[in-house]
Order: C-alpha cells, then structure tokens, then sequence
C-alpha cells in the first residue's frame, strides 16, 4: 500500500511538474516581431475623419489613437494618467497651472521632432473658431481662451511655450479633469509645420508621432497602419496594423470565424456561441466597461416621480441580463458603473418589486387597465436599443405602464433627445474615467439639454455636491460628495437603471497582450500586441 | 428638397457634450453655410454642381466628390464582375429553354429564374455567406480586401442571380417571339441546317430585346448594390449612400444619387447607341 | 401541354398568393400567440419545434405566430402601395398618352428622371425625410413604383388612341374623359393587372429591404424585413431566426410573381 502511494506521489509530482512547465512555456513564450494584426472597427459604417479633434466618434478614435499620441495617457488599469510625450508635470500650489516636461526623442513619422511648439499649435488649432472643433471643450477651462476666440488675443494666454521641451498651461479655475482631457484622442498632438503646409489634406495622409504610421485607407473598408521604427518606447511588435470597417456583428463574426480578424467585439449573440464553443472559450477576454445603459426619461413629460421610480421597480434586471444580454452586463444599482473609482457598493437601487411598482402608480392615479402611456425612442443596438423595450413590454403592462418603442437611427436618437422632442430614450453612456464627470456631464442643472442633460434634470442639493466634487482635489473627500450626489439622483430616477455593461473581446489563440480596458475595450494598445508562428498573418 | 431632412448638421456633426457652447454651434453652421436660407443654398448648391463641385459632407469634413471618387470603383468593380457572370450564363440558359421548350431543361430553368426573380437578395447574400464562408470556409466572408477577386465573388454572384433569372426568361421569350415569324420559317423550309437557323437567325433577331432588358438590368444592378454592399460591408456607393441617408449627411445623400442617376442615363444611352450598330433597321433622325 | 404550363402558373401562383391573404386576415385565429405582447424572456430562443413550432426569438416571442402576423404588414404594405401606384401611373400614362405634346414631353421627362433613380435609395430618402412609420412607408413605395405603369399605360393608350373604335367614339362627340374611362381603359386593364401584380411583389420586397436596412416597419410590428435582419445575427445559435422569414417572404413573393406571369399569358399570349 505504502509503496503504492509513493508512486503515486511521484507520478504526481512529475504530472505536476511538467504541467507547470508545458503552462510557463506557454505564458512566458518569446514575444515575438513581425506578423499583421487584423482588428476591428465595429461602430459604424464609415471613418469620418482622422482629424482628431473633429470627430466625437470612438470609430475614427481606435485609428487616431494609433496613430497620434499625446502628452499623457490613461491606464487601463488604475484609470490614473501616466506619462507619455510628457514624462512628467508640476502642478502649482493653486492647482491652476500645470508643467509638462517633454520627452526630447519624440519624432514625428516624417523624422521631425515633436516640441512644446506643436503642442501650443495643436492646443490653438483646437480652440480656432475658424476649425470650430468638435473637440474644442477639452481645453475650454485654459485661461485666455475667450479673448482668443473673440479675436482679441493673437494666441491663448494660457499655453506658454518656456522651452522647447517645456509647456505650462495656466487654467481658469481649478479642474481635476484637466490631465484626463488631455489624453483624449481629441488632443492629440499634431506635427505643426506638416499641418501648415498641406492644411485639410494632411488629414487624408496624416503624420502623427504614435506608434503606427499611417499607410492608406480605403473609404468604407479599411485603413492600414505600418509600424512607425522611430516610436520614443520601442517600434511596436507587429509590422502591420489593419482596421477593417466592419459594423454588422453577424459578418464580423464570420470574418472572425474565418480567420480574417485577429480580434473582435462581441455581441450579446455571439457571446452566447463563443461561451460554449470549446474552440473559442478560452479566448474571450471581458471587462466591466465605464458604460451605463438606461432610458433616460425626460423630465419635462414624465414629471411624477413615483412613475419613474415604479418604472425601475416593475422590471427585472437580473432576467434581462440573464435571458436578453446572455449574462453579458452587471445589472445596474445607481449611476456608476462597477469600475469607476467612485462606485458605491452600499448603494441602495430599485430591486425588482412589482407589488411596490403597481402601489406607486396606483398612487400615481394609474392601473394596468388605464395604464401612463410612454413612448421610448431607441436605435436597432441588439443591447441597448429597442429590443430591450420590447421585452420589458410586458412587466411594464403588469404595473400600468404601457410601452410603445420606436426605431430611431443613431443621428435622429441623438437629434431628438438634445432638442427634447422624445418621452424617453435608451442608449448607453460613460466612457469618463472621472466619477464626479460622470455623473455632471449628464445631470448637473448647468449643463444644458444640448450638451448632455438630456433629461433635464435640475435638483439643486445634487448641483451643490457635484460643484464641490468638481472642485475638490482631495479624492476621498471628493468620493465622498460624488457618493451623497448619487444617492439623490437614484432617488430621483431621472433614468430606469439597467446595466452597466460587460464589454468582451475575443481573439485567436495566436494573439498576446491584448488588455482590458475598461474604458472601450477596442481601445487596444496595439504597440504591445504580438502574434505567434500560428497566426496565419505571420 | 433634401434639405428638408429633419436635424440640425451641426448638432449632428459635434458631439453633443462638446455642444455645451452655442457658439461652438453657430460656427460649425457657418462652417457649413448652413446658417443661410433655404433658397440661398439652393441657388448655391446649383451652381457648384454646374461646375462639377457636390459640396462638402457634413459628416466627414470631407468634399462630397472625394467620397464618390472612392467608392465609385469599388461598386463598378462588383457591378461589372456581376455582369459578365450573369450575361452570358442567363441568355445560355434561356437559349437553351427556348430550343428545347417544354423539356424538363426548359422547366427547369424556368423554375430557378421564378425563384431567383422572387428570393430576397439580402436573404440571399447571407445564405451564401453562410454556406461558402462560414460553413465550407471556401470565401472570405466580407470586406473588401484590397479589391481581389477572392472578396468580389460573394457580392458579385448575389447581384448577378437575380440577373442570371431575368436574362433567362427575357431570352426565352424574345427567342420564342422570334422563332414563329415568317423569315425564321422560311429559313428553315429552305432547309437549312437548323443549328444555322438558330444561330444566324434567331439569336440575332432576338439580341435587340436581350441587349434592352441587359442594360435596363445593368441600371438595376447599380441600384441592387445598395442592399447587397450592406450585406458584405463592400464600400461601395451603395454602402454611402445608406450610410449617408441613416446619418443624414444630406450633400453626400444629393451627390450619390446624382451620380446613380447620371449612370443610369449614360447606360441607357449606350444601348441606344448599340441598338444602332446591331440592327440596321433603327435609324435616328429620320 | 403549353395551355397546362401556363394554367399551372396562375393556378400555383392564385393558390399560394390566396392562401397568404387567408393567413393574413384570418391571422387572430391561427396563430397560438400575440406576437407582440406575449414576449416571455424565460422563454427566449426556445429551438423549433414543442410549444413554439418555428421557435421563439430573443424575447421569448413565439416566430410562427410573429411570420403570421406579419403577413398581414407584407400584403398591407404590397397592395396599398401599388394602388398608389397604379392610380398615379395609370392617370399620367393616360393623360400623357392621350393629350400628348407638351403635356406628354413633360410628364414623360419627369417620369424618366425618376426612372433613373433607384427605387430603393429614394425609398430610403423618402422614408428619411418623413420618419418611419407605417403612412411613410406607403407615401414612400406609393411615390416610387408608379413609372413603370406610367410607361405601359402610355404607350397603351397610344396604340389604341387612333383605333377606329375611339376616333369613331369622338366623332360622335364624346368627351374625352368619357372616351379615356369607356374605351381605353378597358382595353388597357390586362396589361396593367399584370404590372401591378408584379408591383405588389416588389412593394413586398422593398418593404422587407427597408426594414432590414433598419428604417422600414416600426418594431414591434413582426415585419419579416425586421426580422430577417435581427435573426442574422443569430446565424449560428438560432438560424430558425433567419431561416424561417426568409422563406415566407420568398413564398409569398413567389406565389404573386406567379400569379404575375400566368395573368401576363392570359392577357399576352404571345409571350410565353
């Protein structure tokens, strides 16, 4: 018997230890150069533009973001910015003036080198009312702007050259969101004397100093990107990045399938298939994104808000998830997702309570045989458009609430809600990295309905704490107000809470570094992403 | 009457967040020249396209004319390939229905062209796409690829079936038609080979309708692209155009279907021009 | 055997077209579920077959009663915009025809241009214009289709306008509108039925294409279009979602396409 067992002991251990080396061969593989990289641009029919600051649009994003940089970036991880053209900055005792100190080996793909100068041309090229930017409310808090807009000052005040490798922007009033806006792709750093020269075309053939270097695009189709050699952290592992313009998930998926792509967005639908596909199910990788899904109601129509709060009630979120979104969202307690550094795990929402929902619209004057009748506007998205309306029909008709979706397009959803001609609408939000951002962009009274409000939401206890919020430099106690913000705004329910969403990405199994980033998951850095001798694109 | 596409392009255009600043609206309208009245555009658009200018697309910061220059090609490219599939392999199989009439070839044919007629192309595209790129992984699924020919064939042959169907009956008819007039009769009581007969006699005569039906059909096929480009993600004219119509870019939506309307006349006129060197009978001008 | 031949066609095609528009009215009956509002998600993407014979969608709705349903959308849509249609086209046709010079150039000019513009991008441009709703749908297909019977009807009426039965008819001094609605008319019904059975099959056909392209029927409504574009996604875990619409669609475009074809042999019996 003992003898028995030693063996077995052995033969174990050796089971154990070469396991361990067969698993470590595999994660420590050689990162490897050369190879192309497929990837998708899932969000629309078309690129717009590669002007980064006039477009709105995460499509043109994932391509500017590789080809452009900028002088910080987000992490992925810790959601904090880190260093990138710039390797570090002061900030002044008054929080109002930041110094960025540039890398002296930034190069533009065209071997120029990127200084302070272009920095200041790209941040005034932003702010130029002739550009009228899309982007230009990155930079709106820099002191000076007004005059320049105005045509009073030839240049910003607030953005001073002091060396070649050295910028200080001076700003109106104190702004925690400063360092975020600047790494957006809208700030992106542009080559000043290329610009000049070519104007509107140097966007067709745009030279940037990030990782890829652009090499052509194909309208509708595709646009391809070569590895830039001179990148200031290293050339990036593959040789060639290519987007493929693909907005239908069923020919993504079949592309996918086919090994035309390396890499792609999952879908609810195809969640479902990859999960149980053996073949596929190892790689899925997936991420609570910063987006929050919900029908913003506007608050001009549906005043009482006991039907709002019975609208949460009355459905059941944990069914939706499970049964509409295959398990692919969080169901949604307040506004902040999961993954935001302000979410509030002892925040109390609207669980699903019928019984409650049916007493508060009884109350409301309404019953299921005389139901408030609300029209909810949303897109075709399989996720938060207006499949979603239609299965909640049904408990909403339970409560005294009768539904009627309609189908919007993209352009007409947002035309609608920004000029409040719509009951209610459902789409998806965030992004923001910021909390207190997060939650003002959408409901602080001063943001009008054109910019964000959508509801019109107005409560001037929620103003008072967002203000403190967005002025406070301290993050606990700044968590502290963005947390008593939100309390309010889930009493108030302005939105129906649905879910924060669970954004998956799948690849083959030749694909290595691909991250996830919470903040859109296509947001790949692509500079780090290597493929192995089995992707058929070596 | 484009302009008449309910939304404001300005507001369109930016991002609603970053539409905080009215003014920020007022200079993108401006931008656009479309802080101006109705017919002041009107008269401006006119005479921009006199001189071949289609504006600027409010949606992509880019001239309407660059966006047709490149999506032009690539709808050419499968309306072409589309074509030379379809043409010869719809009148072969209406030829042969029409000599072997009544034979199970002849019902057969006929069968497939009522179905190919009556099938929805989108349904179609994807059932294809299921079968050989999915499926048999035979195609690539969709995508462009650089224009070769590996991409084209799934997008080509669903334009070209409806194609294959029609052809197939308009040449049956027409070859029927001709095949019970006089000279084609007396042909034949000459005694004359009647592979002669069919050949010399009736497929000549018959041309004349075939060629109408094919260029009309070839006016079609533009049109088809529409639905099938979506279906394959091609990045035609067809993809702009609905992309164009669901954004509202209205400059674009004007520029594309001036340029599918000037297609359509062009073709047709070219038919016009071969009806003339085929049959000596129709003369212009007289 | 030709007279078989051609029989069968009418014959299949009256069976199959009738058998949809039977389906279409009778629909409350027939089908075992609401398609709209018996959206159940514990019952979503049940496979066909059991309780629900086609299957149910994502929300759990069951398809067979939804492809019924939305019979009642395709034919709707089919026959009320071709009698748009054909009231449009048939009117231009013949005052083109019968009144001629200018008023003919100009109507025939107009008809040409829209001739040149694809049915379905000015489909689409309509529906763009006036948002999507059912009366857009009709308004849009209504204002598309008429051409083709503007021309027939036309050239119609111009090879009976100088038959002796009409010039004797305004020798007598009948008016015009009474030679138009007596005369021509009539004689000019065969032809038309046919292009308006063939319209009816396009109108169909457009509709489901608007839809799919997402701007056509308004959801819920269980229009095939919609769903055939909603079941493409599914095209692996649950291809009853596309499979399904699509061939009630290419049935009933089948059935009124044959019924086009025998109609044209009875009327024109010299095209087979």
């Amino acid at each position: 018997m003992i003898a028995l067992n030693k063996k077995l002991v052995v033969f174990g251990l050796v089971f154990i230890l070469i396991s361990f080396l067969v698993l470590t061969g595999e994660v420590t593989a050689e990162e490897r150069y050369g190879g192309s990289l497929n990837a998708p641009l899932p969000y629309g029919g078309t690129v717009g533009t590669l002007e980064p600051a006039q477009t709105s649009r995460i499509q043109d994003f994932i391509t500017i973001g590789q080809i452009f940089d900028r002088l910080v970036r987000v992490n992925p991880d810790t959601l904090e910015p880190e260093p990138a053209i710039a390797e570090s900055w002061d900030v002044s005792e008054d929080g109002k003036t930041f110094t960025f100190y540039l890398r002296e080996d930034v190069k533009f793909h065209n071997g120029e080198q990127l200084t302070a100068h272009d920095v200041k041309f790209t941040f005034e090229r932003i702010m130029d009312p002739v550009e009228a930017s899309a982007q230009s409310d990155l930079l709106e808090n820099i002191a000076g702007v007004a005059e320049f807009r105005e045509g009073e000052a030839d240049e910003i005040t607030g953005i001073r050259v002091v060396d070649d490798f050295t910028i200080e922007l001076t700003l109106q009033t104190v702004d925690i969101g400063l360092l975020l806006n600047l790494a957006h792709r809208g700030a992106s750093i542009l080559p000043q004397q290329a610009v000049e020269e070519q104007g509107a075309e140097f966007f067709i053939n745009p030279i940037g100093s990030g990782p890829f270097k652009f090499v052509e695009w194909i309208r509708g189709s595709e646009i391809n990107l070569e590895a830039f050699e001179d990148y200031y952290e290293g050339r990036p592992y593959v040789d060639e990045l290519s987007f493929k313009v693909m907005p239908e998930a069923a020919s993504r998926t079949a592309s996918f399938r086919a090994e035309e792509l390396d890499m792609d967005i999952v879908y609810p639908a195809q969640f479902q298939e990859f999960r149980e596909d053996p073949h596929y199910q190892d790689y899925l990788i997936d991420v609570p994104e910063l987006w929050t899904r919900n029908i913003h109601f506007n608050l001009d129509i549906v005043q009482d808000k006991r039907i709002r709060q019975a609208f949460n009630y009355a459905i059941d979120e944990e069914l939706l998830v499970e049964r509409l979104l295959y398990g692919m969202a969080y169901p949604a307690v307040g506004w902040l997702p999961t993954t935001s550094p302000g979410f509030n795990p002892d925040l109390e929402g609207y669980s699903y309570n019928p019984d409650r929902a049916r007493e508060l619209m009884e109350e409301a004057g309404y019953t299921p045989d005389d139901p408030y009748e609300l029209t909810v506007i949303g897109t075709d998205h399989p996720a938060w458009g207006v499949e979603v309306v239609e299965a909640i029909m049904p408990m909403l008709a339970d409560v005294g609430i009768s539904v009627t979706p309609e189908l919007v397009d993209g352009a007409t959803w947002m035309n609608r809600v920004t000029t409040g001609d719509f009951e209610a609408g459902i789409h998806s939000w965030g992004g923001e990295v910021s909390p207190a951002m997060y939650m003002s962009n959408y409901f602080w009274s001063r943001v009008s309905r054109e910019a964000g409000n959508y509801v019109g939401y107005s409560n001037p206890e929620f103003d008072e704490y967002i203000e403190k919020a967005l002025e406070t430099v301290d993050f606990e106690e700044r968590m502290g107000y963005v947390r008593e913000a939100e309390k309010i705004l889930v009493d108030d329910a302005p939105v129906w809470f649905f879910n924060y969403n669970r954004a998956v990405a799948i690849h083959h199994p030749w694909v290595h570094g691909l991250v996830e980033n919470p903040k859109e998951m296509v947001y790949q850095p692509f500079k780090d992403v290597w493929v192995d001798e089995t992707s058929p694109r070596k | 009457m484009l302009n008449l596409l309910p939304g404001d392009a300005a507001l369109l255009a930016g991002d609603p967040r970053s539409a905080r600043n009215p003014e920020v609206l007022e200079r993108m309208r401006a931008k656009w020249g479309i802080d101006k009245p109705l017919h002041i555009r009107y008269v401006t658009y006119m005479s921009n396209l006199l001189r071949g200018d289609l504006g600027m697309s409010y949606r992509t910061g880019r001239t309407v004319n660059s966006l047709i220059a490149q999506s032009f090609f690539p709808t050419l490219q499968i309306v072409l390939f589309a074509f030379l599939l379809a043409a010869p392999t719809g009148v072969f199989l209406g030829f042969i229905a029409a000599v072997r009439r009544g034979s199970s070839l002849d019902i057969g044919s006929m069968v497939f062209s009522i179905f190919g007629i009556s099938a929805p192309r989108f349904w179609v595209g994807l059932m294809l796409m299921y079968l050989l790129a999915v499926n048999f992984r035979l195609l690539p699924a969709t995508g462009y690829g650089g224009g070769s020919i590996r991409y084209m064939i799934l997008p080509a042959v669903t334009l070209a079936l409806p194609l294959v169907a029609l052809l197939a009956r308009t040449t049956r008819a027409s070859l029927l038609d001709v095949m019970d007039e006089d000279y084609v009769r007396t042909a034949r009581s000459k005694g004359l080979a009647e592979r002669v007969v069919q050949t010399r006699h009736i497929l000549r005569n018959a041309v004349v309708s075939i060629i109408t039906i094919a260029g009309l059909q070839l006016a079609m096929l533009m049109a088809n692209t529409v639905i099938v480009e979506k279906v394959f993600s091609w990045p035609g004219m067809g993809s702009l155009v609905v992309d164009s119509v669901l954004r509202q870019d209205i400059p674009a939506v004007q520029g594309t279907i001036f340029v599918f309307a000037l297609g359509f006349i062009l073709i047709n006129f070219i038919v016009d021009i071969l009806y003339v060197f085929i049959d000596p009978r129709i003369k212009y001008g007289s | 055997m030709k007279v078989f031949i051609k029989n069968k066609q009418l014959l299949i095609g009256s069976i199959i077209t009738g058998a949809v528009i039977l389906i279409a009215i009778f629909a409350p009956f027939i089908a075992p579920h609401h398609p709209v509002d018996d959206a159940n998600l514990l019952y979503a993407l049940e496979p066909p077959g059991g309780e629900f014979l086609l299957g149910t969608d994502r929300q759990g709705r069951c398809q067979l009663s939804r492809i019924i349903y939305g019979a009642r959308i395709s034919l709707l849509i089919g026959f009320v915009t071709q009698g748009l249609n054909t009231i449009i086209g048939t009117s231009l046709g013949l005052i083109a025809g019968f009144v001629g010079g200018k008023v003919d150039d100009l109507i025939m000019n107009f008809t040409n241009i829209m001739l040149s513009i694809p049915p379905l991008i000015l489909a689409l441009t309509i529906l763009a214009i006036l948002g999507p709703s059912l009366l857009s749908i009709f308004i849009a297909l209504g204002l598309t289709l008429w051409t083709y019977t503007c021309r027939v009807a036309r050239a119609q009426t111009l090879s009976f306008k100088e038959k002796e039965f009409v010039e004797a008819s305004r020798s007598l001094g009948l008016s015009r509108i009474k030679i138009v609605i007596r005369h021509i008319l009539p004689n000019i019904f065969g032809p038309l039925l046919v292009i308006a059975t063939f319209g009816v099959a396009t109108a169909i056909l457009l509709e489901a294409s608007l839809s799919f392209l997402g701007i056509g029927t308004q959801p819920p409504a269980p229009s095939w279009g919609t769903m055939l574009s909603r079941g493409r996604d599914y095209i692996y875990s649950a291809p009853w979602l596309m499979i399904y619409p699509g061939l009630a669609l290419l049935i009933t475009v089948l059935g009124v396409n044959l019924m086009g074809d025998g109609l044209r042999d009875y009327w024109d019996p010299r095209t087979r």
